[in-house]
């Protein structure tokens, strides 16, 4: 990443106001969010990788009926 | 844009990185194609909420900030929300743009990748946003 001190004078030539607020985000995640993450991830792709596989099969022709 | 949208999104983004990552040419950084990806798919999102959305679309950049004024954890007296609440103001380009830079600390080349834009519209656009910030904050 770029040096955090030459996107802050970057800031501070545009805007000296903006550039003394601070980049910390008010937002926060729900306790263990990126422990989860993974599984949750897996799992979705094991389900959608089985109804792939479900919904290939359904129309398939038994052997020989044509 | 709550939790639970921003988790989706985020899920969805792991589930193309993993279905396209035999596909990953390796002359681009990962992390520039992860940003891509991530940056595509979050537009996507907003693109299709707007869609659904019966207010007209000159009401967009106000119905993102409503929602941020919608987190159970707003408090219009900090000034990170009102940062947030700013940022969600400006239009589309420009909003990624100053994310990407104030945030993440992204590099202009870098952006210019993730973005297919030229580095100095980058630069210009991030100047535009900044200053619209700057104003917004100063007046509200």
């Amino acid at each position: 990443m770029e040096n955090r001190q030459q996107i802050l004078d970057e800031l501070k030539e545009i805007s000296p106001f903006l550039a003394g607020i601070g980049t910390s985000t008010p937002y926060s995640l729900p306790g263990g969010y990126f422990e989860s993450l993974p599984q949750a991830i897996m799992d979705r792709i094991g389900t959608e990788e089985l109804l792939q596989s479900a919904s290939a099969n359904v129309y398939q022709a038994p052997a020989g009926l044509f | 844009v709550d939790h639970d949208d921003a988790n989706d999104v985020m899920q969805n983004v792991f589930i193309k990185v993993w279905k396209a990552l035999e596909n990953f040419r390796e002359d681009s950084q990962l992390y520039t194609w992860l940003y891509r990806i991530a940056t595509n798919e979050a537009l996507t999102f907003l693109e299709q909420q707007k869609k659904r959305s019966t207010v007209s679309l000159s009401d967009d950049e106000d119905g993102l900030s409503n929602r941020v004024k919608a987190d159970t954890n707003f408090d219009a007296n900090r000034l990170e929300w009102k940062l947030q609440v700013a940022i969600q103001q400006l239009p589309e380009k420009q909003r990624v743009v100053f994310n990407l830079r104030y945030y993440d600390e992204m590099p202009y080349q870098e952006m210019s990748r993730v973005l297919d834009t030229s580095e100095g519209a980058l630069k210009a656009s991030y100047h535009h946003a900044a200053k619209k910030i700057e104003e917004f904050l100063k007046n509200n």
